[in-house]
């Protein structure tokens, strides 16, 4: 059984599994779109660096889907 | 007797300078709906010079709970937005000069549309021909305030070619929207929220106060009320293929 970590998404707390990439969190929340915007304790994440992010102890996110609108 | 602008002329920073310099002043607002129409208002009434405003679309009854500038005899006359939008602001303050242009902004319009603008305001209804603004705005170096709402959220940001990362560094790969008018509904106050911190920032860049302006993309929901500002950060990646930012 692997090690949990609690992080926040979108406000709200979150168990997920140690080692748990942004690319499977995103999957979990069901928003892969092209134009979401990723925003973890702050930072900007570039869409280019999805793969690389691992989410540790803690992390706040914000899985932010922008509004086309007018 | 207290003057038209007296009670912003007070405001700190801004005074008869500041008042002549949006009277000398040119913006475009691209979309009269939701956004569009509330911006307009907010910048007619601070005395901003000259106003174009760009729609190709008529006023309709569901067109109401959320577009502040038109009434119900626009929506039975099927009245073109744009000319109805000129009208309604022509009576808020008949001392500045409204252009009224019925045309879809697209690219092969769009520089002719932006000619002689200090700013444009983005108040578009979808993504697509925002990037096209974009890529024209680079071009031209022209400041620009982008703003979006659906649902009860939306986002402002203000993209100053050379200065700020553009809407493409934002959006490197852009494609459909996860949320749409047609599918999520546009809350009233929403539109009118974001189309105020939109016309505030414009309001900034016309006076000069670049110190005060937005750093990142306001993301501002309402409906649980959250605000908060994304700071951009392009790490290792390369270059901006639009801006070169």
């Amino acid at each position: 059984m692997p090690h949990s970590i609690t992080i926040t998404v979108d406000g709200l707390a979150e168990e997920v599994p140690q080692g748990l990439g942004l690319p499977q969190l995103i999957e979990r929340h069901q928003a892969q779109h092209k134009d979401l915007i990723v925003e973890i304790n702050g930072r900007f994440v570039h869409p280019k660096t999805y793969h690389e992010v691992e989410l540790n102890q803690g992390d706040r996110v914000e899985l932010i889907h922008p509004a086309f609108g007018g | 007797m207290p003057g038209r602008y007296t009670m912003q002329e007070r405001l700190a920073g801004w005074g008869p300078q500041g008042q002549a310099r949006l009277a000398g002043s040119t913006v475009v607002v691209l979309g009269m709906g939701g956004l569009g129409g509330a911006a307009a208002m907010l910048l007619s009434r601070a005395g901003v010079g000259r106003l174009r405003l760009v729609d190709p679309d008529r006023v309709a009854l569901d067109n109401l709970h959320r577009q502040l500038l038109y009434d119900e005899a626009d929506a039975s006359q099927a009245a073109p937005k744009a000319q109805a939008a000129a009208r309604h602001l022509g009576g808020i303050n008949s001392e500045i000069t409204l252009e009224a242009i019925a045309e879809e902004f697209q690219a092969g319009n769009g520089r002719e549309l932006l000619e002689g603008a200090d700013l444009a305001l983005d108040c578009l209804d979808r993504p697509q021909p925002r990037f096209v603004l974009n890529e024209l705005c680079v071009e031209l170096g022209l400041p620009w305030v982008h703003a979006g709402v659906v649902a009860a959220q939306g986002q402002v940001l203000v993209l100053r070619p050379g200065l700020t990362p553009c809407l493409r560094c934002w959006f490197p790969e852009p494609g459909e929207p996860a949320l749409t008018s047609a599918h999520d509904g546009i809350l009233g106050p929403a539109a009118a929220m974001l189309a105020s911190l939109q016309a505030s920032e414009a309001l900034k860049l016309l006076l000069g106060r670049e110190e005060s302006l937005l750093a990142g993309m306001l993301v501002a929901r309402l409906w649980p009320p959250s605000f908060h500002e994304v700071r951009f950060n392009r790490g290792d990646q390369e270059p901006c293929p639009v801006c070169g930012y």
